[in-house]
């Protein structure tokens, strides 16, 4: 058996340059597809995250109904005791009860449907980062009233600024319409299109007023200090409010096309890697074959000699064996190497802003790797440059010893 | 019992589009230790024979007996077994395998029938001193002379000790005095092991050197001389 790996091995290297160019293609192949389930996964990742902390929060406690059809209609009074049990839990970051509503929000000479967002200031600061995202003008406080938050994109678009004054008009509590005139204290900008031209925030209280909720809000917004808990925490959060009125929903149920694209994420993968794969095989096939064609007199000496078949197989097996692993070793460090540099230092998309604005991701991405991923890509490639290899190798166990012996060279 | 013994022999294969008779009935005996060439022009069917002798082709009609056993119509596993334990052979060139040592080399057969590491490790050392190549039993074939490489080819055929070694035109690549080395050497083995060795030839000195030479012409012997 040590012979015959060390033929094997020796083998590979009678032609160094067509194993170093079959080597080489396999491991960036294998180092691309490790590179492009890293950038999917920071991709995923950061799309939830972005959305949990720019408005989402992990958890939300609303009127019942109210996530399917948004109507003011399902205002609800805060939950008794709520807040006690939300300041008291370990892993509440932070939580608002906040009041949001669709409305028109008018300049002298636009208009433009968008979400009115009724916060507590000190609460907010600490529950998204909206407060950190103040461009121009300051954030809201809670001792002045009639002051308004919008978004850099809606700005342009109505071509207004900082000092300028805003109406905002909406159905209120009950079928009336509200409305109420606000000036622009800031202007933010989250680095999400979709997102900063929709939102307007105002005072909570300034909000319950235009919408004629008395002390009703919308929701409770929760942060968690990992959003792995999320889903435990609802659970122990539903057993506390009244279920008739209000439900308890995490981020997965207010972003079921996040989730969908998680779980989605190994299917968006299939045809790249089916694609690599395919490439890998014809590569190894080709490799062996050229490499059994020009062994052939040898292979003929060897079966004469009496090598038996099995033997034979194992031997190109084995040469198929060695470059696997070369290209898997190489191409998933290189991978992972890529990957953890990028997710240490994160990977500047600016120049392609615009578009991962419109996207709602961040500009920065930081891609990961799970190791269960390097481990299912690296015995994949591995798998199939073993399986593509039976065929030069039964190609060469059936050539016969007195035919084979014939062609020299 | 004979070593080798064919009965109306014969061997037809298509060459392109046309049949060829390579041998047309060959009844031929070998007893064992026998030194034989098998001599004729191109085309005689020497080639044909040795590798029907050898069980690496098969007959189209007759039989082949080796030691005792009939090896005409025999599978293909149960022939490399034949070929594995006893059989040796030498070829015209490329003989050996290019990746591995002399050493190595020899070794190659004892591995296959699955001769322990160092057993096999200590008769490679031994033979290939035998042969005169102790001191480069470490090179490659690719370090070798083309003399050396036969020599190695000589020693992995005789190693597991053999019934018979089967050469097909081993001096043909070598120049003269090269040549002659090697039929010494292997008329040593002969006379010394008893190994029975049969070449195919059309090189005048392997004749010269043989015991009997059978010449075929046409696919048939033409003569059968003991000397």
């Amino acid at each position: 058996m040590k012979i015959l790996l060390q033929m094997a091995w020796h083998n590979i290297w009678r032609n160094k340059r067509r194993a170093i160019i079959l080597l080489c293609a396999m491991s960036a192949g294998l180092a691309g597809v490790l590179f492009c389930m890293g950038f999917v996964n920071g991709w995923l990742d950061q799309m939830v995250e972005s959305s949990v902390n720019r408005c989402e929060g992990h958890l939300r406690v609303m009127g019942l109904g109210y996530n399917e059809n948004p109507l003011i209609e399902y205002a609800f009074e805060p939950v008794p005791d709520l807040a006690a049990t939300l300041d008291e839990h370990n892993h509440v970051k932070a939580w608002a009860n906040r009041v949001v509503a669709q409305g028109m929000l008018s300049t002298a000479s636009k208009s433009y449907v968008v979400n009115v967002v009724g916060i507590e200031p000190e609460r907010e600061r600490a529950l998204s980062i909206v407060a950190g995202s103040i461009c121009e003008g300051v954030f809201l406080d809670s001792a002045v009233s009639g002051k308004a938050l919008i978004g850099a994109r809606l700005a342009e678009k109505l071509k207004t600024k900082v000092g300028k004054k805003v109406v905002i008009v909406s159905q209120q509590f009950g079928g009336d319409m509200g409305s109420g005139a606000y000036r622009i204290a800031g202007i933010f900008d989250t680095h999400s299109a979709g997102f900063d031209e929709s939102h307007v925030y105002v005072l909570r209280s300034d909000a319950q007023e235009l919408l004629g909720l008395g002390d009703r809000i919308t929701e409770t917004t929760i942060m968690l200090d990992k959003i792995e808990v999320a889903e435990a925490f609802a659970g122990e959060l539903k057993c506390q409010v009244p279920t008739d009125d209000v439900e308890v929903l995490t981020w997965k149920d207010r972003m079921p096309f996040a989730v969908q694209s998680l779980e989605m994420s190994g299917r968006y993968m299939i045809p790249f890697l089916g694609l690599f794969y395919i490439a890998m095989a014809f590569g190894t096939v080709n490799t062996l074959h050229m490499a059994v064609s020009e062994r052939t007199h040898e292979i003929g000496v060897m079966r004469a000699i009496g090598m038996n078949r099995l033997r034979l197989v194992l031997l190109i097996l084995f040469e198929s064996f060695f470059l696997a692993v070369i290209a898997v070793v190489v191409g998933s460090t290189v991978g992972w190497a890529i990957i953890a540099c990028f997710g240490a230092s994160g990977m500047d998309l600016s120049m392609l802003a615009a578009g991962m604005d419109y996207l709602g991701v961040e500009r920065v991405l930081y891609p990961y790797l799970e190791s269960s991923q390097v481990v299912g890509a690296s015995v994949t490639t591995f798998v199939i440059a073993i399986l593509f290899s039976l065929f030069p190798a039964i190609r060469a166990a059936r050539l016969a010893p007195v035919e084979a012996i014939r062609q020299v060279g | 019992m004979p070593l080798i013994q064919t009965q109306a022999l014969k061997k037809d294969y298509l060459d392109g589009k046309t049949w060829v008779n390579a041998l047309r009935g060959i009844d031929v005996t070998i007893e064992q230790g026998e030194f034989a060439a098998i001599a004729g022009p191109s085309g005689s069917g020497k080639t044909t024979l040795l590798n029907l002798i050898g069980g690496l082709d098969t007959a189209t009609s007759g039989s082949v007996h080796l030691d005792g056993d009939d090896i005409t119509n025999m599978r293909s596993r149960h022939l490399n077994k034949i070929r594995l334990h006893k059989i040796g052979f030498v070829f015209q060139a490329y003989n050996l395998i290019p990746v591995l040592t002399a050493q190595e080399n020899v070794e190659f057969t004892m591995m296959l029938q699955g001769c322990p590491a160092p057993e096999r490790r200590a008769r490679a050392a031994e033979i290939l001193e035998q042969v005169g190549l102790g001191e480069n039993m470490h090179r490659r074939p690719p370090a070798l002379s083309g003399g050396q490489q036969q020599r190695v080819a000589v020693a992995r055929a005789i190693v597991t000790h053999p019934k018979i070694v089967l050469a097909d035109e081993p001096t043909a690549n070598l120049d003269s005095g090269t040549g002659s080395k090697l039929l010494d050497l292997m008329r040593e083995l002969n006379e010394q092991k008893n190994v029975t060795f049969i070449f195919s030839t059309h090189d005048p000195m392997v004749m010269e050197y043989s015991r009997r030479l059978i010449r075929l012409q046409d696919g048939k012997i033409k003569t059968d001389e003991r000397k």
